[in-house]
């Protein structure tokens, strides 16, 4: 009896972790930008290893933390109305939860986060980006299942704009990504996927947002490319179909040509791609063979496509066009950007790796002299319930 | 049923896999993927076969000796001094095994559960569960083990089928590029992660069907080769190689990064946390009966319960020993090789070449 009353003393008199939910605070968002004093990099330099540090007030970044407001949220009326937020300068990451935390009533909790928004400044920083990448991967909070978007001008102003289909800025951005299924021109990325590309050699693609000022609209804007840690170019909605396409990703998407002034619109069902790289005397050739099967949803009500030539000269028609258009896509990126995010490397180091002992040296000379060749074959399986 | 042979061939393989397979799953891709990246299945496989021969020397060595208890053949072999130090050095490497694995997984859990816990707290707890389990005898333990085969298993086969629609199996590639020598370093770590497999010295004098023995060692052991397979090669189908080997715990993260499309639940990891912590708890209280019995054979305690009691501060102290995460993982990596060595080398041999000159009445044989 004594005995379960000492163990019932020390065992049931407190719980450390005990967690109250209305204490918390569950990030939707995060916003990170940069500091007033991200180009200070004297300040740092003549810093030793041992020296006290961290009474030194350095402002590299400034990080936002978004939140629905619950406050309001009641069973009769169970709508989110808006986010708040927390801001606050800061060295690192870590500091700026920390820096948040005494700021706010609430535990911030980033288990639940939806959003990384990293602004296109912070992106031509590529040591903050190293040890950004390296907090999320570290901590074993973060959820690792939230988008990762570039934006275009200051976090903050994405934070501010009122948009009109959602309250949340959180819910509209993951909503878009998700619809991505839809809708070819986005290309969703979540932290994992981040995490692993650029850990691999600090290349990656995210999606883009800016702000249409006149137009008072939040846009998507492609996808940025990020060499080195570094934001480098832009590639616009349009070409991120394609780009989706080439990196055999495209779920579903919509093409169009013109045939006799009329569009001719053509939905992708079903995407699939192979490719194929050659070695002739040191240069590469990659050849992307790309089947795509779909339906036609639109022509002309005074014609007909009931009939074999005519789908097969459509065919024939949306193969050349998106063939030549992933040739262009295919070749801009390579000679502008250097960056191969098709997935060339990985196609040569898992299948020729004897090819990959000689140009891993200077892959991106190799990738940059290579030879690319896209080929695309459309078929359309279906037309519709018209003649 | 026989009053000492109780232990049937599923509780016999039973024991052998949740035994084997603990907190280990969560580091060995990583470990392996560090020195062979994508060949980890080859390894593994091999690893499985060198485990398969030592188990089958030591089957061989208990089958010479009469299916005797441990205890009872290494005492009538060496006298009772002399059998009582190489018992203590036979528990020795388990003990410490489960006392390092404890803490690797109280710090899997302060990471991702509970962070503000103290850790003397946690593994304090964890040794009472212990000592409770231990306490009941091998009978207990080995019903224990009969039921979280399934807790254990079922859960982590459908974790795996949720990360499907991320993988590409191709990560694994390419085979067989690693030098020779990357292959044989890796081999030994690949074989400690069979650890646990000594719990056979304890089960198999008490196991009803003698006879097929080894047949059930044979298939536990495909079967925990199949899963670590089947858990390393998911990790690097959705983490690539290169990822797997910077993170920790590459098995966690890879339940981090499931998404499930159109889940009421988000956050997948700490429903599959608190079911693995079940991993580690059967590591443990097996690896501790093991240490206990045998323990309280060789001084002569002659009760589980007494030497459970002298072990658990011990393992709590060894458990507190590693400063750091880093720390931990070298000692671990230290002891390993001992219990190989010893438990699965040494004392088979010694045991096959006693037993063969007096080889008497074989118990239980026929039954």
């Amino acid at each position: 009896m004594a005995l379960v009353l000492v163990f019932m003393c020390i065992f049931l008199t407190g719980c450390w972790d005990k967690v109250e939910i209305d204490r918390n605070a569950f990030v939707s968002v995060i916003g990170v930008d940069v500091g007033k004093d991200i180009r200070n990099k004297k300040a740092l330099e003549d810093v030793k290893p041992g020296e006290p540090f961290g009474e030194r007030d350095l402002k590299r970044l400034n990080v936002t933390f978004a939140f629905p407001d619950i406050s309001k949220y009641t069973s009769q009326n169970p709508e989110i109305s808006s986010d708040k937020f927390v801001k606050t300068p800061a060295y690192s990451m870590e500091d700026a939860l920390s820096n948040a935390v005494s700021k706010s009533s609430r535990t911030l909790n980033l288990g639940h986060s939806e959003l990384l928004l990293l602004s296109d400044e912070l992106l031509q920083y590529p040591e903050q980006i190293k040890e950004i990448a390296d907090f999320l991967s570290r901590s074993p909070l973060v959820n690792r299942t939230m988008y990762v978007v570039m934006t275009e001008g200051n976090v903050e102003e994405f934070f501010n704009f009122n948009i009109e289909m959602e309250k949340t800025l959180g819910t509209y951005l993951t909503g878009l990504m998700e619809s991505s299924k839809r809708n070819a021109s986005i290309l969703p990325v979540n932290l994992n996927e981040f995490l692993i590309l650029l850990g691999d050699n600090g290349n990656a693609i995210i999606p883009a947002i800016k702000i249409d000022k006149d137009k008072n609209e939040m846009l998507i804007d492609g996808i940025a490319i990020i060499k080195g840690y570094k934001h480098v170019g832009i590639l616009s909605p349009q070409d991120t179909t394609v780009v989706e396409m080439l990196r055999g990703k495209l779920i579903s998407g919509k093409k169009v040509i013109y045939k006799d002034k009329v569009p001719i619109d053509f939905e992708i069902d079903n995407l699939e791609r192979k490719i194929k790289v050659t070695e002739d005397n040191g240069k590469l050739l990659f050849k992307i063979n790309i089947d795509i099967e779909g339906r036609i949803k639109e022509y002309k009500v005074d014609r007909e496509l009931f009939y074999d030539d005519t789908i097969e000269e459509i065919e024939k028609y949306f193969s050349n066009s998106l063939s030549e258009e992933g040739q262009k896509i295919a070749r801009r990126v390579q000679r502008e950007y250097g960056v191969d995010i098709f997935g060339f490397r990985e196609q040569i180091t898992k299948f020729m790796p004897s090819t990959w002992e000689k140009v891993k040296g200077d892959w991106e000379k190799a990738f940059k002299d290579a030879e690319i060749d896209v080929n695309v074959d459309v078929k359309a399986r279906r037309i519709g319930t018209r003649k | 049923m026989d009053k000492d042979n109780y232990i049937t061939s599923y509780g016999f393989i039973a024991t052998i896999i949740v035994t084997v397979v603990g907190i280990g799953i969560f580091s060995y891709p990583r470990e392996l993927a560090a020195m062979v990246e994508g060949d980890v299945w080859l390894e593994t496989i091999i690893a499985a076969f060198i485990n398969l021969i030592l188990l089958k020397l030591v089957v061989a060595a208990i089958r010479a000796n009469g299916f005797r208890t441990i205890t009872d053949i290494i005492k009538t072999k060496f006298g009772s001094i002399i059998g009582a130090v190489i018992l203590i050095i036979m528990c020795l490497p388990t003990f410490f095994a489960v006392s390092l694995g404890m803490r690797a997984f109280i710090e899997v859990v302060k990471m991702y559960l509970l962070s503000k816990t103290p850790t003397e707290f946690l593994i304090a707890i964890t040794i009472i569960a212990g000592v409770y389990i231990v306490r009941g005898d091998v009978k207990t333990n080995i019903k224990f083990n009969e039921i979280t085969l399934w807790i254990m298993f079922v859960p982590a086969f459908i974790v795996v089928l949720f990360t499907l629609n991320h993988t590409d199996y191709t990560n694994i590639l390419p085979a067989f590029r690693q030098d020779i020598r990357s292959y044989l370093y890796a081999l030994p770590t690949a074989a400690f992660a069979f650890t646990g497999v000594e719990i056979v010295y304890i089960v198999l004098p008490k196991l009803s069907n003698k006879k097929d023995a080894f047949k059930g060692i044979r298939y536990s052991i495909i079967f925990i080769a199949i899963f670590y397979i089947i858990i390393s090669i998911t990790s690097i189908a959705v983490l690539t190689t290169s990822e797997t080997k910077k993170l920790l715990w590459p098995a966690i993260d890879l339940i981090r990064s499931i998404e499930i499309p159109g889940a009421f639940v988000e956050r997948w990891d700490g429903v599959v946390m608190c079911l693995w912590v079940i991993f580690f708890f059967t590591t443990f209280s097996n690896g501790f009966t093991y240490s206990a019995y045998i323990l309280s054979d060789a001084l002569p305690l002659r009760d589980i319960r007494f030497s459970a009691l002298i072990l658990a501060p011990f393992i709590y102290l060894v458990a507190m020993y590693p400063n750091n995460i880093t720390e931990l993982y070298s000692v671990i990596h230290l002891i390993a090789p001992f219990n190989y060595v010893i438990n699965l080398l040494i004392i088979p041999l010694f045991l096959l070449m006693l037993g063969k000159s007096k080889n008497n009445n074989t118990r239980g044989e026929e039954a």
